[in-house]
């Protein structure tokens, strides 16, 4: 008696289980992934002995609303976002140009991204470091954002965005900040060598405790910006040009034309 | 000396009954960490424990808990006096409807958490909640995508607290001051935190006779930055704080009996329907700095 193969037709169900199977194990969606330089992405990121290499490879294993987390210093390549998450560096995690624009967020009306911890360094080639594109809203903390050609933060459909303990510096004429929605700007220094510093669109923007210097236009306000214990110094053409309503305690001063806009002094509460 | 020697050969025997039997003992250190495994007593560092709530039955009142990977830790309940202390990526991941911490002591209990982010995932109902404790202190923490409050201090009988140096992001309330009990409140401090919402809600809110400073922090995105009231005799004193972005800044609610009192030195300015309403609310007195 023959032991051969007794061949059937293959259902449909069946040969599509199978080129599933044969195109590798599906991989269920972690709620913390890990990213290490020394990682690799044909890992499942869901511990630090499997991590990833790159933040993109993390993003698309995490589930929404879940954390990548950075071990080490070192260059994650740029990442595309497109959901609710949190991405944390160590020291000197980050991106490190590679791309015009390092950090996209394209995520849904009611998505919330947290970005802590991470450098992002245009090595003077790249134009942007983060596009807040779409989102509810996008937090970033304790980031450091240097060396681009054009922008350093851009908001497009956000709904609110808290932007804190945060350096900025961009060495083309855009701006360093460019906010279009309605954003908290706490403890920021930030910097555009032939741009405005912070362009604060018609949303509002609130500054605490932030410096706009050495810059040609320190704070470019084209809707309402509510100002405190805040710093515009040094900047070469204007310190300000728009309205800001100022609690009567920043510092405005040694700036090229000395300001073009207007102060309202409400003072402190 | 045959005195000194009854002593010494009655602890060894002590010792050794209690060791033969089995026991182990708790530590007043124990370790964790995301490639650790929930055995033994947590003590050594190179044989760490997994999850914070194991590591909690096995560390002695008023011992410590520290974690040694970035990684997730999961939800745990403190039942003493404990600190916990977490490495940067020190993560409480917090599941449906669940509770990242929970602190049920007693009124000697003290509870220290520093270096943890509790994510709620958007699907958990609180990070942080203390239902009775005698002294509660967060400090270096993130909390964050919580359905309902990012720290609730809502005791039975009298809790100091102190919440510094933290984040607190996407959540309905942010700081939820109240009591479950006739008698005793929470009182204590809300400084230096960056504390911001989804347009709803309330940033720190006040109730139960509660007694808060609130200093140096960033309140943002709420329905009401800061809001007192709910019950009698809250007292509520800020100063320095930018509090901005929110429908309405702070609001008192009359005939309360509650004291409200502001150096003077906020930032109360930006949000969309009111700063401070005289109307409706009570005013805040402004009683300088000294």
């Amino acid at each position: 008696m023959s032991r051969g193969w007794n061949m059937k037709p293959l259902s449909l169900t069946s040969a599509l289980t199978l080129a599933c199977l044969a195109a590798g194990p599906a991989l269920a969606a972690n709620s913390v992934s890990f990213v290490a330089v020394t990682g690799n992405d044909t890992r499942n990121c869901a511990t630090p002995a499997t991590a990833c290499r790159t933040f993109q490879r993390a993003h698309d294993a995490t589930s929404p609303h879940g954390e990548i987390i950075a071990l080490t210093p070192g260059d994650f390549r740029p990442l595309t976002i497109a959901k609710s998450i949190s991405v944390t560096g160590v020291e000197g995690a980050g991106v490190f140009g590679g791309a015009s624009r390092l950090v996209t967020v394209e995520a849904g009306p009611t998505d919330v991204v947290h970005l802590a911890g991470l450098t992002l360094d245009g090595g003077s080639l790249s134009n942007t470091a983060v596009h807040m594109g779409s989102a509810r809203d996008v937090t970033l903390r304790q980031c450091a954002i240097r060396n681009f050609m054009r922008w350093g933060l851009s908001t497009g459909a956000v709904s609110q965005a808290l932007i804190e303990d945060m350096s900025v510096s961009v060495i083309g004429s855009d701006p360093g900040l460019n906010l279009w929605a309605p954003t908290l700007v706490h403890r920021v220094v930030a910097r555009a060598a032939r741009g405005s510093a912070l362009v604060a669109g018609n949303t509002g923007v609130t500054v605490s405790e932030s410096s706009f210097a050495d810059s040609a236009n320190g704070v470019d306000a084209f809707g309402p910006v509510y100002m405190t214990r805040s710093a515009v110094t040094g900047n070469s053409v204007n310190g300000f040009r728009g309205a800001i309503t100022s609690a009567g305690d920043n510092f405005i001063r040694g700036n090229g034309s000395g300001g073009s806009g207007t102060i309202t002094t409400i003072g402190a509460q | 000396m045959l005195v000194r020697f009854v002593h010494c050969v009655g602890l060894a025997a002590g010792l050794a009954a209690g060791l033969a039997g089995g026991e182990t003992r708790a530590a007043a250190l124990s370790y964790v960490s995301v490639a650790g495994s929930n055995s033994g007593d947590c003590s050594d560092p190179k044989t760490p424990c997994k999850t914070l709530a194991y590591a909690v039955t096995k560390t002695s009142t008023g011992g410590e808990i520290k974690t040694l990977l970035p990684g997730d830790y999961g939800p745990a309940t403190i039942p003493k006096s404990l600190t916990l202390t977490g490495v940067p990526g020190a993560l409480v991941m917090v599941g449906a409807d669940g509770v990242g911490l929970t602190i049920s002591g007693n009124s000697t209990t003290v509870v220290s958490i520093t270096g943890f982010t509790f994510n709620g995932q958007a699907v958990a109902s609180i990070g942080v909640k203390a239902t009775r404790a005698g002294q509660v202190l967060v400090k270096h923490c993130a909390i964050k995508n919580f359905k309902n409050w990012g720290l609730e201090i809502g005791v039975n009988g009298a809790t100091k607290f102190s919440i510094e140096d933290s984040f607190i992001s996407n959540v309905t309330y942010g700081v939820y001051l109240h009591k479950t009990a006739s008698t005793g409140a929470p009182k204590g401090v809300v400084h230096r935190s960056t504390i911001v919402g989804k347009g709803n809600g309330i940033g720190v809110a006040v109730m139960g006779a509660s007694d808060v400073r609130v200093s140096e922090n960033l309140i943002g995105h709420f329905e009401y930055g800061i809001y007192s009231g709910g019950d009698t005799g809250n007292v509520l004193r800020i100063a320095r704080n930018t509090i901005s972005q929110n429908a309405n800044g702070v609001f008192i609610e009359t005939g309360l009996g509650a004291k409200a009192e502001t150096a003077h030195d906020n930032f109360i300015a930006g949000n969309t329907t009111t700063d401070l309403d005289p109307v409706n609310g009570a005013p805040l007195t402004n009683v300088g700095t000294q």
